[in-house]
């Protein structure tokens, strides 16, 4: 399903964001927010998991029902390193990325796993030759 | 020294808010209460000591924990022998550490910029070309009868803000809640949109249209579509109304409309559309800014060069050219070879492209936390926590200077980001003379 992807700050995310190893971060940003009917569309309960994809990459996440339905068509992530995984580093000659309504395709991703910062950063960056 | 001590008018070193009625009690140099603060502010305070980076490092390959003179001398080498450096993060620290992060700039011959360049920075390069009606939250507390936000949600990321500068406030001359209309536009019912008057629920990527749309109705021109950003043309008749016959407006904007498509265009309308108000009643406008000093990166960079953010020191003189000097689009590009970072996490917070490319060069953080930008620099200083360690000067979302408290003593071997960067830059002429 094509949808328009929002990051955005939540409390959890925010109080969060000095203990970016802690599972109060992790659970904060690894949640995706659904819209109830396009979740059963998606045929996605929450709590199981959904593969995001844009033209940068796929990143799995968490489903969750939206609490501020209706937003069909539209999915909110809170503002961290497993959306910006898959967010362009295009920023149109103004200096920032399209962070909010950026195009993505949703996807079920059954058996999917939601991975720790640790692991998410050693698959990112292995490339650059740091995390050996 | 087990007796407990209340520090009061403190400061919180979170949002652009800067709250400064917070009273911290403190027993055996640990806080062990937080009053006032909201939900971020109190869990910045409460969870302090968790997650620290315990000693200066090295990390080659094998992490190795060093002296702080060697991090100096090692940090100091890899800025000056970068053909071009970039130093980024400034906006959770103080204004005296910008300030000698710019002559450490200026020093290496690198760029300077601040995290508004992915958060307001469109909206800075909008007040260039429209200009500003603006004016400090108090006044907005005392006079302002008509309050919008539009692409926010203060509720989740500046939690105090209704209660001590808008609507929940009680102001000189609107004293109750029922003495000001709340508008809130944005793409989703928010918990801040269920506490407005009235919301209205426009398309993602439709801010532009939606502003425009307004300032149409405000010159007397007709609306031809039915639906504005899958909204019926009939609301924004009615706010544009509302917007002309309050006697105060304020309007505040966040991320929405510097994220989404458009970007610097949709502040530029909202700009607009203040300006055009200002003709009928009087109307304000004041960005939402996220961390405790991005205002204050902005003022620094500003009285210091010139220019708010992005400035670029490699020709000798400051140069500023957002899309081409602001960081993102200069390690997309994979142009600096080695940056230092700040109080602040771009290998988390930048787009992958941008990212990777940090990760690949050498890199300085200081911080007082582990995070995703220490786990891979080359050279990590323990800093102290600006706000709770240490104090100093930092500037609201609306200008006004704030002074930060020191409330603990921070853990031993973590300096503040000012000592840090000047024992840097010193080392750094150091070796210039050589």
């Amino acid at each position: 399903m094509k949808v328009k992807l929002v990051t955005v700050r939540s409390l959890a995310q925010g109080g969060a964001k000095d203990r970016k190893f802690a599972d109060e971060f992790n659970k904060a940003a690894t949640r995706c927010e659904v819209d109830e009917e396009d979740m059963e569309e998606l045929g996605v309960k929450p709590g199981e998991c959904v593969k995001l994809t844009t033209r940068e990459g796929s990143v799995v996440l968490e489903a969750t029902k939206s609490s501020q339905s209706p937003h069909r068509g539209i999915v909110f992530v809170a503002y961290g390193p497993w959306i910006n995984s898959i967010t362009s580093s295009e920023t149109g000659g103004t200096g920032m990325p399209t962070l909010k309504g950026a195009e993505a395709e949703i996807e079920p991703c059954p058996g999917g796993r939601v991975l720790g910062l640790e692991e998410l950063l050693d698959r990112n960056l292995k490339k650059a030759g740091r995390l050996e | 020294m087990s007796e407990e001590r209340t520090v009061r008018d403190v400061a919180c070193p979170f949002c652009g808010c800067c709250c400064d009625d917070l009273e911290v009690t403190v027993a055996n140099d640990r806080i062990v209460r937080v009053r006032n603060a909201c939900a971020l502010g109190r869990s910045k305070f409460e969870s302090a000591l968790e997650g620290r980076v315990p000693n200066p490092r090295r990390n080659f390959g094998n992490a190795v924990e060093v002296r702080f003179s060697e991090a100096v001398e090692l940090s100091a080498k890899i800025l000056s022998e970068a053909r071009y450096p970039l130093l980024w993060g400034w906006s959770c620290t103080t204004s005296e550490a910008q300030r000698v992060g710019v002559e450490l700039a200026e020093e290496v011959g690198g760029v300077i910029d601040s995290t508004t360049s992915t958060c307001h920075g469109p909206g800075i390069l909008a007040v260039h070309d429209v200009g500003e009606s603006s004016c400090t939250l108090g006044e907005v507390r005392h006079r302002a009868d008509l309050v919008v936000y539009w692409g926010c949600n203060p509720v989740h990321a500046h939690p105090r803000h209704m209660q001590r500068y808008t609507v929940l406030s009680e102001g000189r001359f609107r004293k109750r809640r029922k003495d000001r209309r709340m508008v809130v536009v944005d793409v989703r019912r928010t918990a801040t949109a269920r506490m407005a008057d009235e919301f209205i629920q426009i398309e993602p990527n439709g801010d532009y249209e939606a502003l425009t749309a307004i300032r149409m109705c405000i010159r007397g021109e007709e609306l031809e579509q039915e639906n504005v950003a899958g909204v019926p043309s009939g609301r924004f008749e009615e706010l544009a109304d509302e917007m002309m016959s309050c006697e105060f407006g304020a309007m505040f904007f966040g991320l929405g409309l510097t994220m989404s498509e458009g970007k610097s265009r949709n502040v530029d309308a909202a700009l607009s559309l203040v300006r055009e108000l200002n003709e009928r009643t009087k109307f304000v406008i004041i960005p939402m800014r996220g961390h405790f000093n991005v205002t204050g990166a902005n003022e620094v960079l500003a009285w210091q060069t010139g220019y708010p953010f992005a400035v670029d020191f490699s020709q000798g003189y400051p140069r500023y050219n957002p899309g081409e000097t602001t960081a993102v689009d200069i390690a997309k590009r994979g142009d600096c070879d080695a940056a230092l970072v700040v109080a602040s996490d771009p290998i988390s917070n930048f787009p992958i492209g941008a990212a990777r490319h940090l990760a690949s060069i050498p890199l300085v953080a200081i911080d007082p936390h582990e995070t995703a930008t220490t786990k891979v620099a080359n050279v990590v200083f323990p800093s102290a926590i600006v706000g709770i360690e240490a104090g100093g000067t930092v500037y609201r979302m609306d200008g006004v200077p704030i002074e930060l408290k020191k409330v603990i003593e921070p853990p031993k071997g973590s300096f503040r980001d000012e000592e840090i960067l000047s024992a840097i830059l010193k080392a750094v002429r150091a070796l210039r003379r050589r």
